[in-house]
């Protein structure tokens, strides 16, 4: 599949959903580059499990499911603090899911993940997505929670680095990490992408 | 300990600001999370001690009485220490004399100890006492913070996993 072909399906599926007329959406041209990417991370790197701190309205889930609809499960992090309730944005996804015709497990688990040292997760993961609370120290903390879970060859996405905490804790991330590969991509809000040796 | 609360086999007794948890495909009201899993294996799903509390209402019953002691297990194994097992099921010794002497119709007691039988995993069987569920959870370091029979024809029993 094309970007371009890629980018339109993302748009199709997207474009069915109640929130299509948020402005933040996927289909807000301001906004469509980080979700462009992460449909693509997913299509390239075709992740069994996948892990998301933060889901919000689960734009982000959706286009890593549209990447790679064989997911075997996918965990859904949210305290609901955003004031957007994580079981809205698990029926979303599984509308996703039902276009897709996608068997992907979607695990919901509603945690404020600054409350606990280890996420609820036995095995591997292969990508993870971070995307939680935008302080220096929040996302540090989140972080350290996914870092020991990375299956080796596995990604995590850092969400946001236009924040200047998020970036700050991704800079030490990668400092603290330094056999990962961390590579910046400038696109949108801006985000990192570390990849765990193999 | 974390935060993570679970309410294992929800059904329709949906809980607010928590992970319901059932194996039926249900649809629950605007913001419930729900999560559709078995769960007497949440092994591949669910670290160890990963829940600070768990809710277990009317779901023992639904398991074979032999299979008990590895639910029990498997529960147990979710919760950190500290953490806290609310379960509650029916009361044999209650249902006993609610069979003798309650004066509700013949349906409805046959009700209480089978169960609604309206689908596939709604059948009662397994029966617990007071002493009978105590002493499995004691036997597995659970300590005893409430227990009480006669709750209607129910128990409720709430313990702690030992640190």
């Amino acid at each position: 599949m094309t970007v371009t072909k890629a980018v339109e399906s993302l748009e199709g599926v997207m474009s069915r959903y109640a929130w299509r007329d948020d402005p933040n959406s996927i289909r807000a041209k301001s906004c469509g580059a980080c979700y462009e990417y992460y449909f693509t991370y997913a299509q390239q790197f075709r992740p069994a499990v996948v892990v998301e701190i933060g889901v919000q309205r689960g734009y982000s889930a959706i286009a890593f499911l549209l990447g790679y609809p064989e997911i075997k499960r996918l965990y859904l992090f949210d305290n609901d603090a955003d004031g957007y309730p994580l079981a809205e944005a698990v029926r979303q996804i599984e509308r996703a899911k039902a276009d897709l015709g996608s068997a992907t497990e979607l695990v919901p688990v509603l945690l404020d993940t600054q409350s606990v040292g280890a996420l609820p997760i036995p095995v591997p993961v292969n990508l993870a997505h971070v995307d939680g609370r935008h302080t220096r120290e929040a996302a540090s903390h989140d972080l350290g929670l996914v870092a020991p879970l990375i299956a080796p060859g596995g990604r995590i996405v850092m969400d946001d680095l236009w924040h200047t905490g998020v970036l700050e804790a991704a800079r030490v991330f990668a400092h603290e990490y330094a056999d990962w590969q961390h590579t910046t991509i400038p696109a949108h809000t801006t985000h990192q992408l570390s990849t765990r040796p193999r | 300990m974390g935060s993570l609360r679970l309410n294992l086999g929800s059904g329709n007794d949906w809980m607010p600001g928590i992970v319901n948890i059932d194996c039926r495909n249900l649809l629950p009201p605007d913001g419930i999370t729900f999560l559709r899993a078995d769960v007497a294996d949440l092994s591949d799903m669910f670290a160890d001690g990963c829940a600070a509390e768990i809710w277990a209402k009317d779901v023992l019953e639904h398991f074979p009485q032999a299979k008990a002691a590895k639910l029990l297990d498997e529960w147990i194994r979710l919760l950190a220490p500290g953490g806290i097992l609310h379960l509650k099921t029916p009361d044999l010794t209650a249902l006993a004399e609610f069979i003798l002497r309650g004066t509700e119709s013949d349906e409805t007691k046959a009700y209480r100890v089978y169960g609604g039988q309206d689908y596939a995993e709604n059948f009662h069987r397994a029966g617990f006492t007071v002493p009978l569920l105590r002493s499995l959870l004691e036997a597995r370091g659970m300590e005893i913070l409430e227990a009480r029979g006669h709750e209607g024809t129910n128990l409720v029993i709430t313990a702690r996993k030992r640190n």
